[in-house]
């Protein structure tokens, strides 16, 4: 297959590099200034969305369920 | 439905019936204390024992506390409430150090210690290092 490439790509400038690394960077803040049983529910919710993309991938450990419980 | 609240409550009951002479969260869930949630299905706790004879490492009081709080084992986690937990032994003076200077922080009214980020990050490389050898451009250094 035939893989073409653009001679001259759009490449972003650097204010618009800076506006993104930072929004990242304010959306990892607001996560860690979550209360603590909210990033709990954070976490089982990850382990259920998980849960059967890794179970695709690999055997499970007896152990990777997601937890059944109330953060 | 069990909490996660009451499973840290029974790490402070194992310190009380001094199975255990301290403890302190490590893992990913001491980095979700840390900052922002990442995934995991497990608590790893890391303990300091009591003196013990010989020179083999003896978890037994820990299981047998399980057994009598109605604790479940599993694949050397010991299922609390719903969470499995592991316990790792203070294995070197690095985790001694992590677990005696670790912060203790309040869970829904539930005071529990938590190792510090920096002893976290140094945990983490000293067992990746263990178990993958030092990366080239560490050992460059």
């Amino acid at each position: 297959m035939e893989i073409r490439t653009d001679p001259t790509p759009a490449r972003p400038d650097r204010e618009l590099l800076d506006r993104l690394y930072l929004s990242k960077q304010a959306l990892r803040a607001m996560r860690t200034a979550l209360p603590l049983p909210a990033k709990v529910a954070a976490v089982v919710q990850l382990q259920r969305a998980m849960h059967p993309l890794i179970e695709r991938q690999r055997p499970l450990r007896p152990w990777e369920r997601p937890w059944n419980v109330t953060p | 439905m069990a909490s996660f609240a009451t499973a840290l409550r029974a790490l402070n009951d194992l310190k009380q019936a001094d199975v255990i002479r301290e403890y302190a969260i490590g893992g990913a869930i001491g980095v979700v204390f840390w900052t922002e949630p990442v995934l995991t299905y497990d608590l790893d706790v890391f303990i300091v024992l009591p003196s013990q004879e010989g020179p083999i490492v003896n978890l037994t009081p820990l299981y047998q506390w399980a057994a009598r709080s109605g604790y479940q084992t599993l694949a050397e986690h010991v299922i609390v409430d719903g969470v499995p937990v592991q316990f790792f032994p203070s294995h070197n003076e690095l985790c001694d150090e992590a677990i005696r200077t670790a912060q203790t922080l309040e869970y829904e009214g539930i005071e529990v210690r938590v190792i510090r980020p920096e002893y976290l990050v140094a945990l983490w490389l000293e067992r990746r290092n263990a178990v993958s050898g030092p990366r080239r451009s560490w050992s460059r250094a």
